[in-house]
């Protein structure tokens, strides 16, 4: 019953992942996230810190782009499947991002004298 | 990866080319093989955007609790009140197919 307790609560397995970073490295080197902390008026003396914001960005950008993934799937499924086997080369293109971001609340425009 | 050479010179801020290689990593790993210079510029921007809203709403509930240092805690606040799934970010952390980017290194100051 109390396994069952703990399973319900996201507490416990959260600050045993926080322990877990203590030899964790993130694709977002603690450096770079450190750089852009400290633009923010933040000092990360523990690593952790810098790693947990490292992951959580991650992920982020992770699922945007799985999503803009399944958007240039659904719009090369419409189109001829003989031109979809030859053309495997997966692009990330503005036209599958632009709906990916919209659904996470950012909407992005060309600005008008970008070509 | 490849993408089209960027149409301005490449920044030179050194944090911002290897964030750049960060992303264009984590593209690979989702599947992609190359991306396009903007939506690439679009998706840095937004991480750099993100990385710094993080450190703010982070200082900000450590300073309303009375401390100057961040804790694991203020971060973990912050980060649900930006829409982080926390039961989703250990399966992310422990991924197959983790890609790492060697970091800036800092050069030493030149003797004056």
């Amino acid at each position: 019953n109390q396994q069952q307790m703990q399973e319900k609560s996201a507490g416990v397995p959260l600050s045993d992942f926080v322990l877990q970073l203590e030899d964790y490295t993130p694709t977002i080197p603690d450096s770079v996230t450190g750089y852009y902390l400290n633009r923010a008026g933040f000092d990360s003396s523990d690593p952790r810190i810098a790693r947990l914001i490292s992951l959580a960005a991650q992920k982020f950008i992770s699922d945007i782009a799985n999503d803009a993934l399944q958007h240039s799937k659904m719009r090369s499924s419409g189109q001829s499947s003989k031109k979809q086997g030859k053309d495997k080369k997966m692009t990330l293109q503005m036209e599958d991002l632009t709906p990916a971001l919209a659904e996470y609340g950012i909407n992005v425009k060309k600005p008008m004298y970008f070509i | 990866m490849t993408t089209e050479p960027p149409p301005t010179p490449s920044s030179s801020n050194p944090w911002r080319r290897t964030l750049r290689t960060a992303v264009a990593a984590l593209l690979v790993e989702c599947g992609y093989q190359s991306a396009d210079n903007m939506a690439l510029e679009t998706l840095l921007e937004i991480v750099q955007a993100y990385i710094w809203e993080a450190g703010r709403s982070s200082g900000a509930y450590a300073e309303l609790a009375g401390r100057t240092r961040v804790m694991p805690s203020d971060v973990v606040m912050s980060l649900v009140e930006m829409g982080v799934d926390f039961t989703k970010l250990p399966g992310h952390a422990k991924r197959e197919n983790k890609s790492l980017i060697l970091p800036p290194l800092q050069a030493p100051n030149p003797p004056q």
